[in-house]
């Protein structure tokens, strides 16, 4: 499972978007390599100044190690990415608070594309 | 005539002149492009806003749901004398002047997102604008 631009706590903070989602969550992408991963962002949003600077972080780690962490996946497809998941908490936005997203941030893996 | 060359009218399904596209380069189907707003762009504009919004929080099932509502423009690119228009769908206008799109209607992003091409390569409707 794969969070691209990096499994820090910044990174997985609940955007003032993502808070009001029924359930609230983030996006990640399920499957592949990290390199898939950022492969696919760059291709589904090919002139996003975002998503296609010159090097960044993919985040990853397993649904088990999310789970020991007390964070859910909850498989969401959408039309761009079959693969897509939100990562859950079942306190909702108040799960995502600064102590659980510092254990949840240890559980990532990060690789940095060149 | 090259593709390359022209610059399209953004029209979308109620005859509304979203802006102009000067079309850079077609990568497989994939057109990319300069955007100029045009006079009715502001009713339209918010709902690229958000989708930009939202592609940079990464916020994927909020974007898809912006797809949904972008697609439900009609829009098409026409030449500017409006006599060859082509549907397209996965349009995304961003905040720097550039637009992507995809020549063809949106129930194809819902499948494969593959479209019919002709033996040069280029899809059959914008082959077909092409040749006029």
């Amino acid at each position: 499972m794969h969070r691209v631009g990096g499994g820090t706590v910044d990174n997985l903070r609940l955007s003032a978007i993502e808070e009001v989602l029924t359930p609230p969550g983030i996006s990640v992408l399920l499957g592949g390599t990290p390199q898939a991963a950022a492969a696919q962002m760059r291709q589904a949003f090919p002139r996003s100044q975002k998503w296609h600077a010159t090097a960044y972080t993919v985040g990853t780690t397993t649904a088990a190690a999310l789970r020991q962490t007390g964070f859910e996946i909850v498989p969401d497809p959408t039309a761009r990415f079959p693969n897509h998941a939100r990562l859950v908490h079942p306190d909702g936005a108040a799960g995502f608070n600064a102590a659980n997203l510092a254990k949840l941030a240890q559980m990532f893996e990060n690789t940095t594309e060149d | 005539m090259e593709l390359a060359q022209h610059t399209f009218r953004l029209i979308d399904a109620e005859q509304r002149w979203i802006g102009e596209v000067e079309i850079d380069h077609i990568t497989h189907n994939l057109i990319f492009g300069a955007f100029v707003p045009g006079p009715d762009f502001p009713a339209v504009a918010e709902i690229f806003q958000k989708f930009e919004a939202a592609v940079n929080v990464q916020a994927l099932s909020v974007v898809d749901e912006l797809d949904a509502e972008i697609a439900t423009l009609g829009l098409r690119l026409c030449l500017p004398d409006k006599t060859q228009c082509v549907n397209v769908y996965d349009i995304q206008i961003w905040h720097d002047g550039t637009i992507t799109c995809r020549p063809g209607d949106s129930s194809a992003m819902l499948g494969n997102g593959l479209q019919k091409f002709s033996a040069n390569g280029q899809p059959m409707e914008m082959a077909h604008l092409k040749s006029h």
